[in-house]
């Protein structure tokens, strides 16, 4: 999504400071992270089309440094719910890529015994991968209002969800519970333009004004982020937090991003043309790291270079791995419907 | 190690595409992500970039070749100079399907073979009627279901007598004893009378008619050329008397609680046949003359002993007449013939003393029993029903038409 | 013991249980200061403040999603619809976010939810008022679907849906709110899967749920004085169905009539008819019978109203064709 005309509609941070608080260590592992799941995708597309993957696969090259950023800054012990395009959210919160692989080859040692699959991915944190967009926010509401009922100092339920889903009837009236009853909830929509085919212009009214028209309908605090530079997402989501934290309040937030493929593996992305999709790509968040990283004298091209192959290849004997790993059990088809009597 | 690039699944549908265009020529070194050739599916033309970095060194699927998802496009090496000859390109397995499904699950019990219906008939019976018959040793055959369109119920078989209910009865056979299996007709009797006795409440009326005048007149009928035998006279009587008694004149139909009073006086008259007997119809005999009659039961008879009766012809009467007379039985007792609800026993007339206004005579007396079924004739209905009869055959010449 | 009725029956077990886990609460519209629509919940707010009683505005789809999101998190809610009928606003969140979610985590989540609330007819509140939801619900593996029909049932039950870890539809019907019944003071718990026989009979089984099992009951009196003697069997639960009850009994009788409230299509008589004849063929003596609503939207109209749902006549009659009497 191109990025506004003014300036001052995104949210202003001072970049030498935030990057200064972050240092050199940090910054690689951000970056470590965007690679990870940059490959892990890409990986799982070719594997997809080599048919170990199947059904729908949802995949979030190009968006990386928002949820990067994000648990950078709001860390793991949060409650987190996402869309189906949850694979680098599971990575962040340190599910092994061989277990999501393995889920996506629906092998039996999956993350969800391969139940789940691509669209289901889940951790002690994050609740789900969930496939009906828009409805999970008021999961996720729910996930805040535990936070409240418990009384918890440090936690906030934070979701994930794309313009498209923003147009589901659950989303309004979750952010009308969220204000009213005063939840501590991050709603954070990944604004790519595209929900499938139809452009953000055929979804929602307002729609250059979302969070200003949107999250002030229910009184809501926002913010916009350029979803492409990580330094700017991750000052951002600190101040989110803190705020979220000590009002006790939700907080909408709009990060402008770009995904690079299509909205699933089998969209081929007709509704771009190539220049367009080129200038998206411009501002790949992952050279965009490199580059600071490099001005900062942090990392070399080479040292990137080496880096980039390192984690591709890593990823590459998930893959293989993966593919070793045994089918679930047929007798245990029935498993597990039901939770136990006794927890 | 060299590495084989396959034809990609593009899409959840795509069975087979074609080369649009190599974007690579052979020597060249191919980056990952890095477009490599274009790739033309029945949807759309996609440009595949490369998943690994390679060096390109074999292509085997040239521009405007196709290929199917998963076979062998070109080869490429890890190292510049690797040399790939002795390497076969690998397909890549494309599986539409997940490994192979659980066989049906082991069936608990063998299935048993279907229960073959009797000849061209088939048995109408609940899944507990069965059951039951099955355990009790019943068969199924001639039983007469109150379910519905003659369903069999388990309440059907409740007076059939079992192999399991009879008493076990030490049967001793002398080993010279011939045994003779029962024909069709000697089983269907065994089976009809054993229900008719056993779930019938029979009752039993006698009296003994006066049938001097009757014989007296049969004499002069015989003189005149017309012969008429006394049991004639009987279904003659017989006749008149159940068209004043409908009750007496009907089938019981139990499982609707149903009595059916017949129009017409259809009586069933008892023949002796080999190995058995039959009860021949004389249709409508309140209309047939005493000489009608008599051929009537003449042809029957004849008819019956040679084995020729139809069904229609001993199936639907409203009554039964049974003579041993001739047989020179004084009493007996005949069992209701279901669905009827009576039967005439008659037995043989004999020359008697009897007292009449105070005085000793000598009269010809017939004994007659009524057997009725007690579910739907009662004992004064009955009573009357026999009194009509006996009353006709004293006054005889009122049978004449 | 106490007399109560069946809306005091449901207060207490749902008061007892947030006496007993501080992590249950309720959410609904007018549960709170309204003192619940049907008072189900009266008292609820004053004795334990807005934190746990909470009113909800009129948006089921995510007041359900919301109390789904808490019993992921730790919570042990519960929601009341004010009538099922609104439930199919939340049916997505139900289905998808509840029921799927211990299977499709692949055991790592459970969902302690309970939804409660009126279903079926009540007095004339027309076509869209009406519903009876237990067939769509219980087609769902991971529901547990269960419907009470007296005072005594309900308390015992409710409790039983708090303490499961899983989501549990709980079916109350508006028409049996009033009805009293003497109940135990102490504590007590009815199992979930469990069906009761509530009238022992030898000569037919009569099969039923929530407000037909009194149906059944005043037919079974009216088909003794014609000699025929009735066994009444209340499902309790509708899924899981306790087949083994069901399947005694008609080993002893021998005929069955289903009776539902719901329409016949794929309803509930059709699952348990299928389950009778799987375990009892050959002690069936006939063909099953069933008598549901009629085949249409709820009408309006008095008379039409309670023609529509099975009526004691047309259990009779039933009974009596199912026996070939």
């Amino acid at each position: 999504m191109g990025l506004p005309d003014n300036p001052a509609l995104f949210f202003s941070c001072d970049r030498q400071k935030t990057v200064a608080s972050l240092g050199k260590e940090t910054l690689l592992d951000m970056l470590n992270e965007m690679l990870t799941i940059r490959h892990f995708e890409t990986r799982a597309e070719t594997c997809y089309q080599q048919g170990k993957i199947g059904g729908f696969l949802h995949l979030y090259i190009g968006q990386e440094a928002i949820q990067t950023a994000a648990l950078r800054a709001l860390g793991p012990n949060q409650w987190y719910v996402a869309t189906y395009r949850c694979h680098a959210l599971a990575l962040l919160l340190k599910e092994t890529p061989l277990s999501l692989m393995s889920e996506l080859f629906g092998r039996a040692t999956g993350n969800a015994k391969g139940r789940g699959g691509s669209m289901h991915l889940y951790s002690d944190r994050l609740l789900g991968g969930f496939g009906i967009v828009g409805g999970h926010l008021s999961v996720a509401t729910g996930a805040a209002l535990t936070c409240k009922y418990l009384k918890k100092k440090n936690e906030i339920a934070v979701t994930f969800f794309g313009d498209g889903a923003t147009a589901q009837g659950t989303v309004h009236e979750s952010f009308n519970l969220a204000a009213m009853w005063q939840l501590p909830c991050l709603y954070v929509m990944e604004n790519n333009n595209w929900s499938m085919g139809t452009p953000l212009k055929r979804t929602l009214a307002n729609y250059e004004q979302l969070p200003e028209k949107l999250a002030a309908a229910y009184d809501m605090k926002f913010m916009r982020l350029d979803g492409m530079d990580i330094i700017n997402c991750y000052a951002g989501f600190t101040e989110a937090l803190q705020y979220v934290l000590s009002e006790g309040k939700p907080l909408f937030i709009e990060c402008r991003t770009d995904r690079f493929r299509g909205h699933s593996i089998s969209d081929p992305g007709l509704y771009r043309t190539k220049e367009d999709l080129k200038k998206c790509m411009d501002r790949d968040p992952i050279p965009l790291l490199k580059n600071l990283l490099i001005e900062q004298g942090w990392i070399t091209e080479e040292e990137f270079k080496q880096k980039d192959k390192e984690v591709r290849e890593q990823m590459a004997a998930v893959a293989e791995a993966a593919d070793k790993e045994p089918w679930p059990d047929l007798s245990d088809l029935e498993q597990d419907v039901l939770a136990p009597a006794k927890l | 190690m060299p590495f084989t690039l396959t034809m990609p699944k593009l899409s959840p549908t795509m069975t087979e595409g074609s080369i649009a265009k190599w974007h690579k020529n052979i020597g060249d070194y191919v980056e990952a992500g890095e477009l490599v050739l274009d790739i033309a599916t029945d949807k759309a033309t996609i440009e595949y970039e490369m998943p690994d970095p390679g060096w390109l060194k074999k292509i085997i699927l040239k521009e405007g070749d196709g290929g199917s998802v998963g076979e062998p496009l070109a080869i490429f090496a890890i190292e510049k100079d690797e040399s790939i000859e002795g390497y076969t390109p690998i397909a890549q397995v494309i599986e539409e399907e997940a490994p192979a499904v659980s066989a049906a699950p082991q069936r608990k019990e063998p299935t048993t073979p279907l229960e073959r219906p009797t000849l061209g008939k088939r048995i109408f019976a609940s899944p507990l009627a069965r059951k039951i018959a099955k355990k009790e040793g019943i068969s199924l055959e001639g039983i007469r279901g109150s379910g519905p369109r003659g369903r069999i119920m388990s309440r059907d078989l409740k007076f059939i007598p079992s192999a399991a209910k009879a008493p076990s009865i030490d049967i001793t056979i002398p080993s010279d004893a011939e045994t003779v299996p029962l024909t069709t007709l000697r089983s269907t009797i065994a089976k009809r009378l054993s229900y008719s006795k056993s779930t019938i409440p029979h009752f039993y009326l006698s009296l003994k008619a006066n049938i001097t005048k009757l014989v007296a007149l049969r004499s002069e009928l015989k003189k005149a050329g017309k012969r008429a035998t006394i049991n004639d006279f009987i279904i003659k009587a017989s006749a008149h008397a159940l068209m004043e008694y409908p009750n007496v004149r009907s089938s019981f139909i139990t499982e609707k609680d149903l009595v059916a009073h017949h129009t017409h006086a259809d009586i069933s008259v008892a023949v002796a046949i080999e190995g058995g007997l039959i009860t021949p119809i004389v249709f409508e005999a309140e209309n047939k003359s005493l000489e009608e009659i008599s051929t009537t039961i003449h042809a029957l008879g004849n008819k019956a002993r040679e084995g020729k009766l139809t069904p229609e012809e001993y199936s639907g009467g409203a009554f039964t007449i049974s003579n041993m007379g001739m047989l020179g039985i004084e009493e007996f007792y005949a069992i209701v013939n279901p669905p009827q609800v009576a039967i005439l026993s008659v037995g043989a007339a004999a020359q008697t003393p009897v007292v009449i206004n105070n005085s000793i005579d000598i009269a010809t007396l017939l004994p007659l029993t009524l057997s009725a079924d007690h579910r739907v004739v009662d004992g004064a209905d009955g009573a009357a029903f026999l009194k009509k009869i006996q009353e006709l055959l004293e006054e005889p010449s009122r049978l004449l038409d | 013991m106490q007399e109560v009725e069946m809306r005091e029956a449901l207060r207490q077990a749902i008061d007892e249980e947030m006496t007993l886990d501080e992590r249950v609460f309720i959410l609904g519209e007018e549960v709170g200061h309204y003192n619940g629509a049907y008072k189900i919940t009266k008292g609820l707010l004053d004795k334990w403040g807005p934190q746990r009683v909470i009113d909800t505005p009129i948006c089921e789809a995510s007041f359900a999603g919301v109390a789904i999101g808490a019993a992921l998190t730790g919570l042990r809610p519960i929601v009341e619809f004010m009538s099922f009928n609104f439930s199919l606003l939340a049916f997505d969140q139900i289905i998808s976010n509840a029921i799927k979610m211990h299977y499709m985590s692949g055991g790592r989540f459970s969902v302690p939810v309970v939804f409660r609330g009126a279903n079926g007819a009540a007095a004339q509140v027309s076509c869209q008022h009406s519903h009876c939801v237990e067939a769509a619900y219980s087609n769902f593996p991971g529901s547990i679907v269960m419907a009470p029909s007296n005072p005594y049932d309900a308390k015992g039950m409710l409790k039983s849906a708090l303490r499961c870890n899983n989501p549990v539809l709980f079916l109350e019907c508006e028409m049996l709110y009033n009805d009293k019944m003497q109940i135990p003071t102490e504590e007590y718990l009815i199992p979930i899967g469990e069906a009761a026989i509530k009238r022992s009979g030898k000569d037919v089984t009569l099969i039923s749920h929530s407000r037909m099992v009194k149906m059944c009951l005043e037919a079974a009196n009216e088909l003794d004085s014609l000699g025929i003697s009735a066994e009444v069997i209340d499902l309790r639960t509708i899924r899981p169905l306790d087949v083994k009850t069901i399947s005694s009994s008609l080993r002893k009788t021998h005929f069955c009539v289903i009776v539902e409230e719901g329409h016949s299509f794929g309803g509930i008589a059709s699952e348990v008819g299928f389950k009778i004849q799987e375990s009892c063929f050959d002690y069936l003596d006939a063909p099953l019978g069933r008598v549901c609503q009629r085949e249409t939207p709820m009408p309006y109209s008095k008379a039409l109203e309670k023609e529509t749902i099975p009526t004691v006549p047309r259990i009779v009659s039933q009974v009596k064709e199912t026996l070939s009497l």
